[in-house]
């Protein structure tokens, strides 16, 4: 079972998570780039993910798709900040909810990159069982869930003082 | 494990995470702090843009009551001087023109005379220049007293220090501008004009017995004379407030911090 994904729920986990998180950021970066555009690169991706599930990398872990994606949300993470910089919503940028969801997708993401990166070669060349990746991978997710949840409670807050 | 220990995989992987989640603790800390510095920033050009705006106010004002200094002077001792000639001069036409109309003539030009006067005083009171504020007021209050059936009153202290000819003027023009509200629309029987100095605050304040001044109307500020006095009050510094008087009227109170 060593390197194995057993039912596949974390391939398409990770497809479903793909969209969400591109219409967040569409959504947090003022409706842009429009939907169609947005549409035709998650197609894209969507199809490549399916290649690698398919004829790729199988019921392995589909470590280059989870690359490719953490590196596309670690991307749009730093430009969403920079994004902030420009329009401030806020005067106090830290009282903004989504820049502490834009924090937890940075950690877990840009941390997780390269753990996906050398999952290939951990698995086939060292032939490692996995555990030190899962305790990686399980730390960074508690980290940027926490952030994630930390923005929800904030928005929370936010809407019941409204 | 072709030589690779699990500690040495883990400590590959620590070494690479930590340094990624400094680099990522890094970002946010610098748009944390680069976010607060435009902030700053944006204050610090905020405040230059109110100072220079404040700057070109009192420059216009400075350079109305110039004028207005200056028209004052060329009325009363221009114009002025040449209507006194034309009534001696019609005095001493005697028996060359008829009584009645001698006296029309001289009964019109000492009317034009006097509003010429009041035009030039309104305008800049040569008191002011002269003697300062406090003179100037009490003036005010004996010209207004004089033209109808308002009682103007002057109570407060006799002299002023530390106190700019430049500060002067603006709070003269403040008290003749509530003066003038409150003659023309608060329909009082008794206005008050008082000036008091003490531990280094000057109060002036401007009080009638009328029926106030609606809330809506304080609000909105939109009349001039309104606007006028915030304004000034604004250039001088100084702190404006409009205040219900029992069981009626308004009162003006300006607060300007001096050194005396």
């Amino acid at each position: 079972m060593m390197g194995m994904n057993p039912n596949l729920v974390h391939a398409f986990y990770g497809m479903l998570e793909l969209i969400f998180v591109f219409f967040i950021y569409q959504r947090l970066f003022n409706n842009r780039p429009r939907t169609a555009v947005v549409i035709v690169v998650l197609v894209f991706l969507l199809t490549a993910a399916v290649l690698n599930l398919l004829i790729g990398q199988g019921t392995n872990i589909n470590s280059y798709s989870f690359t490719a994606q953490a590196f596309i949300y670690s991307v749009l993470a730093v430009v969403y900040f920079f994004y902030l910089l420009q329009h401030p919503p806020v005067v106090m940028i830290q009282r903004f909810p989504p820049f502490w969801f834009n924090v937890g997708v940075m950690v877990y993401f840009s941390g997780n990159l390269i753990l996906f990166t050398l999952t290939h070669y951990l698995v086939h060349q060292l032939k490692n069982d996995l555990m030190i990746y899962w305790t990686f991978h399980n730390v960074l997710f508690l980290f940027g869930t926490g952030f994630m949840c930390l923005s929800l409670w904030m928005e929370y807050r936010l809407q019941k003082s409204r | 494990m072709d030589g690779v220990s699990s500690t040495e995989i883990a400590l590959m992987f620590a070494v690479g995470t930590g340094a990624i989640l400094l680099l990522v603790t890094a970002i946010v800390l610098f748009v944390v702090f680069y976010q607060k510095k435009m902030l700053q920033e944006q204050i610090h050009r905020q405040e230059l843009e109110t100072a220079y705006q404040r700057k070109m106010l009192l420059a216009t004002l400075e350079s109305q009551e110039n004028e207005r200094s200056r028209i004052s002077k060329e009325l009363h001792d221009g114009v002025g001087v040449m209507i006194q000639s034309v009534l001696t001069n019609v005095q001493a036409l005697g028996d060359r023109v008829e009584a009645d109309v001698r006296h029309d003539i001289t009964e019109a030009v000492t009317h034009t005379h006097q509003t010429l006067r009041e035009i030039s005083f309104d305008l800049m009171p040569a008191s002011l220049e002269r003697f300062g504020l406090i003179h100037a007021l009490k003036e005010l209050c004996t010209r207004l007293g004089k033209r109808g059936s308002v009682r103007l009153v002057y109570t407060g202290d006799d002299s002023l220090s530390d106190v700019s000819g430049e500060q002067q003027v603006l709070l003269y023009r403040i008290a003749q501008e509530a003066v003038n509200n409150a003659w023309r629309h608060s329909q009082a029987t008794e206005i008050t004009v008082e000036v008091s100095q003490s531990q280094g605050q000057l109060t002036l304040r401007v009080s009638d017995n009328g029926r106030g001044i609606p809330p809506e109307v304080q609000k909105q500020s939109s009349g001039l004379g309104l606007f006028n006095l915030r304004t000034r009050a604004e250039v001088l510094g100084a702190t404006l407030e409009f205040t219900h008087l029992q069981p009626s009227g308004t009162g003006v109170h300006v607060q300007l911090a001096t050194h005396g």
